[in-house]
C-alpha cells in the first residue's frame, strides 16, 4: 500500500500543473479546472491499479478532467469564466472586427467550443501527441470514429479561425 | 490548408498557449487528492468505486460565490486601497458589493450601471479599481492577480471575490466586465488586471475605460 501511495504521489507531483494547463486552455477558468483536476486525480488514485497500467496516465486524467466538465457545463452553461485574459476578447461597444486576434486566440475560443468527442481527439492528439490508435484506445472507440471526429475538428476550427472576426462580443 | 497542416498549426499554437501558462500551478498536495478519495468511499460505502462526486466539489466551489456577505463586522487593511477602507454593504439591482469580516471584498455585477458609483463604492471597501469594457488588460504578475481576485462560477451575474490585502501598495485593480458571445452561446465575462496606479492600461487592443 505505501508503495502505491508513493507511486501516485510522484505520478501526481510530475504531472499536475501540466494537467491542470491542458484543462485550463480547455475551460478558461482556473478554479474550475483546478477543481476539475483535482477530481480527476481523485478518480485516478480509486483506480490506480487500473491507472498505473494505461499507456499515457496523465491522458487518462486530462480525459476523465474533460468528460466531469461536461456535466458541470450542462449545469451552468449560462456561465462562461474566464481566468486568462488573454483568451478572449472584450468589446464593450458594437461588434469588433478583430481582423487583429492572433491565431492562438482564435484557435482557443474554437477548441473550447468544440463538442467534447472532437476536443478530446484535438486534446490527445495536440498536447500527448497521441497517434490515432492510441487515441481511439484511450477513448475505446474504433481508429475510423476518431479519424472522423479529428476532421470535424480540424474543418471547425479552421472555420472558425477564419471567421473569428465575424464573431460579435458585447457587453 | 489541409488537415496535417491545420493540426500542425493547432498543435503550435496550443502546446505554446499551455506552455505559457507558467504561473499556473495546482497547489493540492497528493495527500489531499488521497484523502479526498477517501471521503468519497466513505460517502459512497464502496471502497475502489471509480464514479465520484464532482457535483459535490464543484458544490462547493459554488457555495462560496453567494454574492451575500459573509459577516458583517471588521475592518479592512488594504495595502494598495486609497483612503481607509470600511465596512461596505451596498446592494443595488445593477451591482453589489459587501465586505466580510475577513477583509474579503464580494462584488456581483449584474449589469454595468453606473460604473463611477461601482468605482467609488469599491474604493470605499479599500479596492481602487478601473472598470473597462473593452479589450482585455493584462498583468504583468499573474501570480499575484490570482491571490488578489477570484471569479466565482454562478449564475445570475459575475461574482467576484477580491482580496484588497494581497493588492501591492500603490496598485489598482483592472476589471474588464463584458458578455462574450463565440457562435450562439452568450455568458458573462470578466478578465482581470493588476496596474500601477495612474499608469496607462496595457491592452491588448482598443480598451474603454468606463471609470478611473
Amino acid at each position: 500500500m505505501e508503495r502505491r501511495r508513493q507511486e501516485f504521489s510522484e505520478f501526481y507531483t510530475a504531472f499536475r500543473d501540466d494537467c491542470l494547463r491542458i484543462v485550463l486552455v480547455n475551460v478558461g477558468d482556473g478554479q474550475l479546472a483546478e477543481d476539475l483536476v483535482a477530481e480527476a486525480f481523485t478518480r485516478a488514485w480509486m483506480s490506480w491499479r487500473k491507472v498505473r497500467e494505461h499507456p499515457v496516465p496523465r491522458a487518462w486524467v486530462v480525459r476523465t478532467a474533460l468528460n466531469a466538465h461536461v456535466s458541470w457545463w450542462r449545469r451552468r452553461r449560462r456561465e462562461l469564466t474566464v481566468d486568462d485574459p488573454t483568451a478572449l476578447c472584450l468589446d464593450g461597444g458594437q461588434l469588433e472586427r478583430s481582423a487583429d486576434l492572433d491565431l492562438d486566440e482564435a484557435l482557443v475560443a474554437a477548441l473550447r467550443a468544440l463538442p467534447l468527442r472532437q476536443r478530446e481527439v484535438i486534446t490527445l492528439r495536440v498536447f500527448f501527441d497521441l497517434d490515432t490508435d492510441a487515441t481511439a484506445k484511450l477513448l475505446g472507440v474504433s481508429p475510423g470514429t476518431v479519424s472522423s471526429h479529428l476532421h470535424r475538428a480540424i474543418a471547425t476550427l479552421r472555420a472558425q479561425t477564419q471567421s473569428f472576426s465575424d464573431q460579435e462580443v458585447t457587453i | 490548408m489541409n488537415d496535417d497542416d491545420m493540426l500542425a498549426a493547432a498543435r503550435s499554437s496550443l502546446t505554446g498557449t499551455k506552455d505559457a501558462l507558467t504561473h499556473v500551478h495546482m497547489e493540492q498536495r497528493p495527500e489531499a487528492i488521497m484523502a479526498q478519495a477517501r471521503g468519497h468511499r466513505l460517502r459512497r460505502g464502496l471502497p475502489g468505486m471509480g464514479a465520484a462526486g464532482l457535483a459535490l466539489g464543484i458544490g462547493l466551489a459554488l457555495s462560496l460565490s453567494g454574492g451575500h456577505p459573509a459577516g458583517s463586522g471588521g475592518s479592512l487593511t488594504a495595502s494598495g486601497g486609497s483612503g481607509a477602507p470600511r465596512v461596505v454593504h451596498v446592494n443595488l439591482a445593477a451591482w453589489s458589493v459587501n465586505t466580510s469580516s475577513t477583509g474579503v471584498v464580494n462584488v456581483t455585477i449584474r449589469e454595468l450601471k453606473d460604473p463611477a458609483g461601482l468605482s467609488k463604492t469599491l474604493a470605499d471597501a479599500g479596492v481602487p479599481v478601473v472598470l473597462t469594457s473593452g479589450r482585455v488588460c493584462t498583468s504583468g504578475d499573474q501570480l499575484q492577480l490570482s491571490r488578489v481576485v477570484r471569479k466565482l462560477p454562478g449564475q445570475g451575474g459575475l461574482m467576484i471575490k477580491i482580496n484588497p490585502k494581497a493588492m501591492p501598495a500603490g496598485t489598482e485593480l483592472v476589471i474588464g466586465v463584458g458578455t462574450l458571445r463565440i457562435g450562439s452561446q452568450r455568458a458573462h465575462a470578466a478578465a482581470f488586471g493588476l496596474e500601477k496606479k495612474g499608469s496607462p492600461l496595457d491592452c491588448h487592443g482598443k480598451a474603454k475605460k468606463v471609470t478611473s
